[in-house]
């Protein structure tokens, strides 16, 4: 792994695993972490997020047919690689074995902010 | 669903998204949108949020780009844009001047505001100075402390390590055969050494310079005063000059930048503080408490912040106070406290004039960089057509549009780059103007024009915002390509929304050259009209001169005395036909008004009336004349035989048919008969009914100010008059200064000068502006034929006349030029109320100004699309259709 994730990358490719694979493009995607964190999402990040992800491999995507619903527009599905897997669970798996144990420490309340 | 509408500022911001992602991040965005409509319905806050979604997405995908170097290339972009700058150079050369000359006079004003409101002081560590303020009931002064005061606080308060008195004193400086009145400062011992380091010659004024009242006659001069009279000698040191009478020996100059604890006010001179007593004739400005003089300045102790240090000398103020109860007085001067205030703050009303000035010269200047860049951006837009098949050919290699739209904006940029450079160069030669701009002699007034790093960085945001702003219409539109259509070279769809992109840049440059016309028209009219603003007739021949016994502390009795024999000896001397004097030279806006009671007509209660004290012989002397009754003679001296003359209106106001003489009126507790009626003066605003006027008699007047303009009409040579006066003065006083003596009509002149500069510069400007929009034009037309030289053809040889294909495009230009006199006429109108306070004699929507520079805008348009259109006719039809 040349690099490691970014907070909201790792946000990202935990949205792709949220999302039903047929939906996974740009609004799905940013309703799952919204919904989820309860954070305001840009548009416009999530693309950068995305396009750096496809960069290094961890993500592919591929363009869908324009639909009438979004002005004519296409989409654009993603899909997390075997690399995003790896590189997100290890992400995960360092974060977790960082916190055993200190958790309680930490008043972490309810469901984000 | 599809049915609801994004909001359009989010779909216009929309359009600047980049990238491969473009579409689908533009659907995702829209889609979005409508899902939120259709669970919570369109809410302003749901179209506020997809606004802020779409711009703060168009934000991260540049930023995007910009950081991606392998992808981008910004190097490759700037090597590309110096070969297409230096390609189409004729191009490069015109959008520079035009943008060097628009940024330079921007970076020109912002310096010379910069100097006066925001540089820091030049003093030490001005950060810890603070301005002692105590706030008077009913007053705006900024003068509010006693000497004693000033010597308690010093002695108490222990949140200051330093504290300064200074005040300013007006004075006759004595020097050679040429004296001047002036500004200098009186200042306590630490003054410098606490401000400055030290003195660019000779010594600084310390504390033992000023222990003894009356005993320390030294004075340090201004860098500029030294520089100015002495010509920068260094033998200055040890030189005697007199100040206000009284003989001072020069220890040195103050440090070069360094004028006072304001930056734009620069007194001449500074002399120790306990000289005030002597230089200003009040012996107990020192003693008194109530003589309440004194500008406070002071340094916080380490570790003081300034709340805590207001909080303290509060405390000692109040102690200060019941410690010394004034009699009569203390009830009704209830401790208000002190008031810190951060060093160079202007109190509220003095800023705010300044704001006023500063917002409208940002405003003259800022439309000629307006319309330079519309100029330009205009010529990029018609760049952007013929650079079609470049752009085409590419998208076709595999460039993205956001690739190519950064291009195009990059190529923008490194122009205003450049001009950016170039304005900054103007800016260091306009500014040496501007600082070399003599002020009339006697106004403490420093225009310190330099450049430093918030110059420099104004600069650089102005060009690289107004490089954004304008670059980037044309730079979507260049982008905007259909790739068939371009190849093939044939005018696409999109042709017409983008030539109406160009005309609006066109309109604005019309407009906005109308409006700085306008504007130095208004100027240049109100000035013409000012110079016959002046009482009498020939004014050539008249000599006028301020002579101020009070510097000298003379009183009333003893400066009519002065007077009387003046007059005496002037009257004498061949060449001289008439004597007298006025308290203020009747020019330009140089009236008072007084309350009076007419006698006869009590029922009308106080009149507001005109007035202007003059001396006897003053209407033969200036040669207006006195149409009834007599004027003020030399016996006209008992103030309880007071007498006075009124204007014909007047007399024609309140005596009509009727003789006002022998009438009484009645101001203050004298009462006065009319013995004379005078012709009306000059009108200050064109058509209007002269307002009632009443001339008082100086030599009864019960005013305290003894300060007067003497006139003198004369036959013969102005300089030998001048040294006459000058030589009659000095027999009389020796210490007396004589100041501005030149021709009534050379004073007029003087007195307008700001009129005629601000005239000079608005219409320097507002030509500048012309010029650039009859380009904008031109060039528009020449590019609308090229583009239609096939129509043209197909029209001629289907036989239509010359003069129709004329019509057609000289209409084109007049159209564009309506539009633009149209807005630009509205701009004026709101604009041109600001300048209402400086017209006089004009009305601030003068017609005959609007209309004839509407008239020269309208014909510099027919001009500029005369020659395109002109050329148009002369298309050989077969060389037209074979044009595509």
């Amino acid at each position: 792994m040349p690099r490691t994730l970014g907070e909201f990358e790792q946000l990202v490719l935990l949205a792709l695993l949220d999302v039903d694979p047929k939906e996974a493009y740009g609004v799905p995607l940013r309703e799952s972490i919204e919904r989820r964190t309860s954070r305001r999402v840009t548009m416009g990040a999530l693309y950068t997020a995305l396009d750096r992800l496809q960069v290094r491999g961890l993500v592919s995507s591929k363009l869908g047919a324009p639909t009438a619903e979004r002005g004519g527009r296409p989409k654009r599905f993603y899909r997390l690689e075997p690399a995003g897997s790896a590189a997100l669970a290890d992400s995960i798996r360092v974060l977790r074995d960082m916190s055993q144990g200190l958790l309680h420490r930490l008043d972490l309340g309810g469901r984000g902010r | 669903m599809s049915k609801v509408k994004t909001p359009w500022p989010g779909r216009l911001l929309a359009r600047l998204i980049v990238g491969a992602d473009r579409d689908t991040l533009r659907g995702d965005l829209d889609e979005s949108f409508r899902r939120r409509v259709a669970e919570r319905g369109s809410s302003f806050g749901v179209r506020a949020a997809y606004v802020f979604d779409v711009m703060l997405s168009v934000l991260h995908v540049w930023l995007a780009t910009i950081r991606q170097p392998g992808r981008s290339g910004l190097a490759e972009d700037l090597r590309y844009s110096r070969r297409m700058l230096t390609k189409h150079i004729g191009f490069t050369i015109i959008s520079v001047i035009s943008l060097s000359v628009g940024i330079g006079a921007t970076t020109t004003v912002f310096s010379v505001l910069n100097a006066a409101l925001l540089r820091d002081l030049p003093v030490r560590n001005p950060e810890t100075l603070v301005s002692v303020e105590k706030p008077q009931p009913n007053q705006t002064s900024l003068y509010s402390i006693s000497y004693p005061d000033y010597l308690d606080y010093k002695a108490r308060a222990t949140v200051f390590s330093e504290i300064l008195a200074w005040a300013e004193v007006p004075a006759g400086i004595e020097l050679g055969d040429q004296p001047e009145q002036s500004y200098g400062l009186l200042v306590s011992g630490n003054y410098f050494p606490v401000l400055v380091g030290r003195p660019a010659l000779g010594r600084l004024i310390t504390p033992d310079d000023d222990r003894i009242s009356g005993a320390h006659p030294v004075t340090m001069l201004s860098y500029a005063f030294w520089q100015r009279r002495f010509g920068g000698d260094s033998s200055v040191v040890g030189k005697r000059i007199e100040l206000n009478g009284l003989p001072f020996t020069v220890i040195g100059v103050a440090p070069h930048g360094f004028t006072s604890t304001y930056n734009v006010f620069a007194p001449a001179f500074y002399v120790p503080l306990t000289m005030q007593p002597q230089l200003t004739s009040r012996p107990d400005a020192l003693t008194h408490r109530r003589s309440r003089g004194l500008k406070v300045t002071a340094r916080l102790a380490p570790g003081v912040t300034r709340e805590e240090a207001q909080a303290a000398l509060s405390v000692i103020d109040g102690q200060i106070e019941r410690e010394n109860p004034e009699k009569g007085q203390s009830s009704k001067r209830p401790g208000t406290g002190i008031e810190l205030r951060p060093i160079g703050e202007y109190p509220l009303d003095i800023q705010l004039a300044l704001l006023g000035i500063s917002a409208l010269l940002m405003a003259v200047v800022g439309f000629v960089l307006i319309i330079a860049c519309s100029n330009v951006a205009g010529m990029l837009l018609a760049r952007a057509t013929v650079r079609r098949r470049e752009m085409a050919v590419r998208l076709a290699l595999g460039a993205t549009r956001g690739r190519l739209i950064r291009q195009l904006l990059t190529e923008t940029l490194a122009l205003f780059a450049i001009a950016a450079t170039i304005g900054i160069a103007l800016t260091f030669w306009l500014t040496r103007i501007v600082s070399s701009i003599s002020l009339p002699a006697g106004i403490p007034f420093a225009l310190e024009a330099s450049i430093d790093w918030r110059v420099l960085a104004f600069t650089l945001l102005l060009a690289a915002c107004t490089g954004i702003v304008f670059g980037l219409a044309p730079a979507l539109e260049g982008a905007r390509i259909d790739l068939q259509s371009a190849m093939k070279d044939i005018p696409m769809a999109g042709a017409f929304k983008r030539s109406r992109v160009r005309h609006a840049f066109v309109v604005v440059q019309i407009a906005l050259s109308l409006v700085l016309l306008i504007g130095a028209g208004l100027l240049a009219r109100a000035f013409q009209y000012a110079q016959t603003v002046y009482p009498g007739r020939d004014p050539e021949t008249i000599l006028v001169a301020s002579v101020d016994p009070g510097t000298l502390g003379y009183g009333v009795t003893r400066a009519r005395a002065f007077y009387q024999s003046l007059a005496e000896r002037m009257s004498a001397l061949p060449g001289v036909e008439s004597f007298s004097m006025s308290r203020q030279l009747q020019i330009g806006f140089g009236y008072s008004t007084t309350s009076l009671i007419i006698k006869d007509r009590s029922s009308l209660g106080q009149q507001r009336i005109e007035f202007a004290s003059v001396g006897p012989g003053y209407f033969r002397t200036v040669g207006m004349r006195v149409v009834m009754g007599r004027e003020f003679t030399a016996h006209d001296r008992e103030p309880a035989a007071s007498v006075v003359l009124i204007t014909e209106s007047t007399a024609r106001r309140y005596w009509p048919n009727e003789s006002p003489l022998g009438r009484l009126v009645e101001w203050g507790d004298q009462t006065a008969e009319i013995v004379g009626v005078v012709e009306d003066g000059p009108h200050r605003v064109v058509g209007e009914t002269p307002p009632p006027f009443v001339y008082g008699n100086f030599l009864q007047s019960q005013s305290n100010n003894v300060d007067v303009v003497v006139l003198l009409r004369y036959r013969g040579d102005q300089a030998t008059m001048v040294a006459a006066l000058r030589r009659e003065v000095k027999a009389l006083d020796p210490r007396m200064p004589v100041q501005a003596a030149a021709t009534l009509s050379s004073a007029v002149s003087t007195m307008m000068m700001p009129w005629r500069l601000g005239g000079q510069v608005a219409a320097g400007f507002g030509l500048l502006g012309l010029t650039l929009a009859a380009l904008g034009i031109y060039g528009l037309i020449v590019y609308t034929v090229n583009q239609r030289t096939r129509e043209i053809g197909v029209r001629v040889a289907l036989g239509a006349e010359p003069g129709n294909i004329r019509r057609l495009f000289i209409g084109h230009g007049l159209r564009l030029a309506a539009w633009g006199v149209g807005i630009g006429l509205v701009i004026s109108f709101a604009m041109t109320r600001a300048l209402g306070a400086f017209l006089f004699g004009v009305s601030a929507s003068d017609p005959l100004t609007y209309v004839g520079q509407s008239v020269v805008l309208v014909l510099v348009a027919l001009a500029a699309s005369y020659i395109p259109a002109r050329r148009a006719t002369l298309t050989d039809p077969l060389i037209a259709l074979r044009h595509e």
